[in-house]
């Protein structure tokens, strides 16, 4: 009884659940760069080579997973050699070099019609993709960036984040994690514009285009960009608010704007710190009827 | 280190509470699972926001149009139409999302959305759950091979090319120059395969063509290129403000020649552009002044309903599309309509040569007769107003 | 080849009307402004309101539209970036919310603006301003509202390069760009100078896009993003936060996009900007003019 309804539940929300899954992953490709200080945004671009790495390969007559395989191998390469060119630009100016490749790329496929079949995209691409692939898949991507999160690593990372010349000075070959978070980002992007393509048989090369950009970074700020756990909720909140604010109709696009300006101006930890300060609320209020010092001192060192 | 094993629970907590929150958000459908004979559930994907809202909220304006007159005039007995609309902002992703859940519901037919990704991501999902999709402006050559229970009703700029070729030719000009939108699936497969050599054979030279990118919209170096050779005409095969823009450009750098174009130039496209756009022609499904009687009633439902508004191809396309399904079911007798029986509705709408609608008398085309064609109309843009140059046959290019 | 070495240098002047504002915020305040696009939307949005059912003449209607979106920037900076600003220490961190406050803002007046516009086209009728053709000769020509951009834009670059060296307000701009808690030591109201500063990037967003409505005769929501885009390069090329490096770049950009689409493959047009930004930060990340990096970084 309980076995079939789940499975009902699942025939159902089947397609909500890959497209949160796909977001979830280009989501965690925007946080995991981001959490370690390295404003890219190349993931966006990499969804796009993945995706057409993979349709292009498959409808070869390449098998599956080698198709996939040789999407990732390819964004490994390219990412580590635009990693490596990209090393020296920070902050803003990474963000901008990065949102000038993704959007390259999309020039690139919109225009060697030879290679990607030009604006109309590649279409009748086999679905051979299902959902399980791609749960374990994220779920593999969140144990990572997870492990990347605590110990060592993730201090590193978090060193990096607050004062680079600090981590320099405490011996963190600041350089190689910057190198490393930026590869795995582009692995994660490519993944899933992989997936997307096979789930759904059919790519423009305008999908990953300035729109894509800003809608993978809203996830990760709405959602909270310090833990993946944070990216997870803005992946399953913006793939699953469109289908909820239908009686907002026509506004919708204003909802999401105003929410970003609110939350980077007053919730700089997205939702997940609201969420989480929500939890720790009564425990505060109990310390707080103690001694009403101490509550600064537990705001702090969150930080 | 137990506490990474929160990950997959965390996936898992998060992709339920989403899913379920969205189905009781759609509990409404979801409840009248059993639905009684008295009501006839579709679901339209519509771009309610997001890139072509502006195509959306007009093709719902007219399919919700249809709906009002169908279920007072008793066309289907006592049975009535109950349409929800699914807002796929523009999106694939939404768009699938929607879907999905459309074909989940009890809905006995669904209307899919405008752009070609999402009108080919959402197709497979409607085949797959044995339930006639009729896509309402996707042109790509991919989509009705989809499978036998994708139908779509078009503007499709293809059918007219032969109505401003033969304008072209019939004005007597002797060359031309196009501009096609580069990122552009439909338009720049039909400027390059469909508009050159038709213009070719009907005795005009095509002096060239040019590709730019959609978004452009300064165009003082783009008309300086096209005016050198003189050619007689120059035209537009490119979307949004880029129409307006570009006969501003041309005229502005003293380009004295015709300029022609396409269907996106409808829906007051130009009016931006003044008086400059007069005598701009191209071709459409619809337009106000059509001489038909199923138009003219179309025409005066939309003038009641929106007095202040001008109805446009996009209204016509939401209302032909709903008149299609009306038809389909009518044909199946006055029993419950059930999935299967809306396809086979449909199949005999086909084989019986179609309906009559906003765009006049329109026929199914195509290899399997899936391919819904109106007759067309070309048009002149004259002082903020569409005129009728010429009346279409339907599923012209057919007999090409 | 004439009549494209015009075209050239109006695209040119519509650049750097458009970049200047953007530069100045980037290069003063570290705030990379994407709702830049929008609020010269706004403004052409404003003109198509204030024209399209009177007889308001131009130079009014210029001057209110800049000044409206002055304002929007202002709320913007007095709503958010102020607040960012004091409450966010580390830089970084900083950077990345006043980018997504500035996406959040374009958004909203995004959707503001096509709302109100039916997401069609927009421009102002013809009545309000009558664009003449003057012949120079042959097929070379030139209109009245290309010479007046040419014009704009020459005034404001002068003005605002000039400003920035000699007056009081560009001495305590550069102060702030080179040391913000200095500045504010040496007795600077940081605040004022910042609204003020992002006040004119607003305005000056506003007179191009009041300009371009007039010019394009159409104007729609995206296309703020294709100018903004553009604008990155010209920001990149020029070195962040230079003046006169955003002028000869915004030049020079202008002369590279129109030799593609007059002489080249157009359709490669975007490529131009983007494969621009990316060269010139790996080969020289500070910019062409500028001698060594603004930024502390």
């Amino acid at each position: 009884m309980a076995i079939a309804s789940i499975s009902s539940w699942y025939a159902g929300n089947e397609t909500l659940i890959q497209n949160i899954l796909i977001y979830a992953l280009l989501a965690f490709s925007v946080q995991v760069v981001l959490r370690a200080g390295v404003f890219s945004l190349a993931g966006i671009g990499f969804y796009a080579i993945g995706s057409y790495t993979a349709a292009l390969l498959l409808k070869k007559g390449w098998p599956t997973v080698p198709s996939i395989l040789a999407a990732v191998l390819l964004c490994i390469l390219l990412g580590y050699l635009l990693a490596l060119l990209l090393v020296r630009l920070r902050d803003l100016y990474l963000a901008m070099a990065t949102v000038a490749f993704d959007l390259m790329v999309g020039v690139v496929a919109t225009n060697w019609t030879g290679l990607t079949g030009g604006p109309l995209g590649v279409t009748g691409i086999p679905l051979v993709m299902g959902t399980l692939p791609i749960f374990l898949t994220a779920v593999g991507a969140m144990l990572l960036l997870g492990l990347l999160q605590r110990g060592v690593l993730g201090r590193s990372f978090e060193a990096i984040r607050e004062d680079e010349p600090l981590a320099l000075t405490l011996a963190i070959d600041t350089s190689r994690y910057r190198h490393f978070a930026f590869v795995i980002s582009c692995v994660l992007g490519c993944l899933a514009g992989a997936y997307h393509a096979l789930l759904f048989g059919t790519i423009e090369p305008t999908d990953a285009g300035f729109e894509l950009i800003v809608l993978a970074l809203s996830m990760v700020i709405i959602g909270g960009f310090r833990s993946w756990a944070g990216a997870l909720l803005g992946a399953i909140l913006l793939t699953w608010l469109p289908l909820e604010l239908t009686s907002v109709g026509s506004w919708l696009n204003l909802v999401y704007g105003g929410l970003m300006i609110v939350l980077a101006t007053w919730l700089p930890g997205g939702l997940l710190d609201a969420l989480r300060a929500l939890l720790r609320l009564p425990a505060r209020l109990r310390l707080l009827l103690r001694s009403p010092s101490s509550l600064a001192a537990t705001g702090e060192e969150r930080g | 280190m137990a506490r990474w094993a929160l990950a997959p629970l965390a996936l898992i907590a998060g992709l339920a509470i989403a899913a379920c929150g969205s189905s009781s958000g759609s509990s409404e459908s979801g409840g009248s699972k059993e639905a009684s004979s008295g009501t006839i559930p579709v679901t339209f994907v519509a771009d309610q926001t997001g890139l072509v809202s502006y195509v959306g909220e007009k093709v719902i304006a007219g399919m919700k149009l249809a709906v009002e007159e169908i279920n007072s005039s008793g066309e289907l007995g006592k049975r009535k139409i109950v349409l929800s609309i699914a807002n796929s902002n523009s999106d694939t992703a939404t768009a699938t999302t929607q879907m999905a859940a459309a074909v989940k519901s009890n809905a006995v037919a669904v209307f899919g959305p405008a752009l070609s990704a999402e009108a080919l991501a959402t197709a497979p999902l409607a085949q797959r759950a044995k339930v006639v999709d009729i896509g309402t402006l996707s042109e790509d050559t991919g989509f009705l091979p989809i499978g036998n229970y994708i139908y779509r009703l078009t503007c499709s700029q293809l059918r007219y090319d032969p109505l401003i070729v033969e304008h072209v030719a019939k004005l007597g000009l002797k060359s031309t120059k196009i501009v096609y939108a580069s990122d552009n699936p439909t338009l720049s497969e039909e400027t390059t395969e469909h508009m050159v050599p038709e213009l070719e054979k009907a005795g005009v030279k095509v002096q060239g063509t040019v590709g730019v990118p959609s978004t452009t919209t300064e165009f003082s170096s783009l008309a300086t290129k096209l005016e050198s050779g003189n050619p007689e005409s120059i035209g537009l095969m490119v979307v949004g403000a880029a129409n307006p823009d570009l006969i501003t450009a041309l005229r502005h750098s003293g380009y004295k020649g015709v300029i022609w174009g396409e269907q996106s130039a409808t829906a007051g496209a130009l009016v931006p552009a003044g008086e400059l756009a007069n005598g701009f022609f191209y071709a459409v499904d619809y337009t106000e002044s059509l001489p038909y009687e199923s138009s003219k009633k179309f025409t005066e439902l939309f003038k009641q309903k929106h007095p202040k508004e001008i109805p446009y191809g996009y209204d016509a396309n939401g209302y032909d599309a709903m008149k299609a399904f009306a038809k389909a079911v009518s044909l199946e007798g006055s029993g419950p309509v059930t999935r299967e029986s809306v396809l086979k509705g449909m199949q005999k709408e086909a084989a019986s040569g179609g309906f009559e609608g906003a765009s006049g008398k329109t026929i199914f085309v195509g290899p399997e007769h899936r391919d819904i064609a109106v007759p067309g109309v070309l048009v002149e843009w004259k002082d903020g107003a569409e005129h009728i140059v010429k009346l279409g046959t339907p599923g012209l290019e057919q007999q090409q | 080849m004439l009549q494209q070495l015009i075209n050239a240098i109006v695209f040119g002047s519509v650049l750097t009307l458009f970049s200047l504002g953007l530069s100045l915020a980037w290069g003063t305040l570290d705030v990379l402004n994407l709702a830049h696009g929008a609020v010269f939307v706004f403004a052409g949005f404003i003109t198509y309101e204030l024209t399209k059912d009177s007889t308001m003449s131009f130079v009014p209607t210029l001057i209110v539209a800049s000044l409206a979106a002055g304002a929007v920037t202002l709320a913007l900076e007095l709503v958010a970036f102020r607040r960012i600003r004091l409450h966010f220490p580390a830089r970084r961190q900083a950077e990345l919310s006043m980018l997504v406050v500035s996406v959040g803002a374009a958004t909203v007046i995004g959707e503001v603006v096509s709302h109100q516009t039916s997401e069609a086209a927009f421009s102002p009728p013809a009545s309000a301003f009558s664009i003449h053709r003057y012949s120079l000769g042959g097929s070379v020509g030139i209109t009245n509202i290309q010479i007046l951009i040419v014009v704009a834009a020459i005034i404001v670059a002068v003005a605002l390069d000039q400003g920035i060296r000699r007056t009081r307000y560009g001495r305590a701009i550069r102060a702030l760009a080179y040391d913000p808690t200095t500045t504010q030591l040496l007795g600077v109201n940081v605040g004022a100078v910042a609204a003020a500063t992002m006040f004119l990037a607003g305005a000056l967003a506003g007179l191009a896009g009041v300009m371009l409505a007039i010019y394009l005769g159409g104007e729609e929501v995206a296309t703020g993003q294709d100018y903004l885009l553009t604008a990155f390069a010209i920001l990149i090329v020029g070195g962040v936060g230079s003046i006169r490096g955003a002028i000869v770049s915004a030049y020079l950009i202008a002369l590279a996009e129109t030799a593609v689409v007059a002489y080249g493959p157009s359709q490669w047009r975007d490529g131009v900007a983007f494969l621009l930004i990316l060269v010139m930060l790996l080969v020289r990340p500070q910019g062409l003019f500028a001698r060594r990096r603004f930024q502390r970084a």
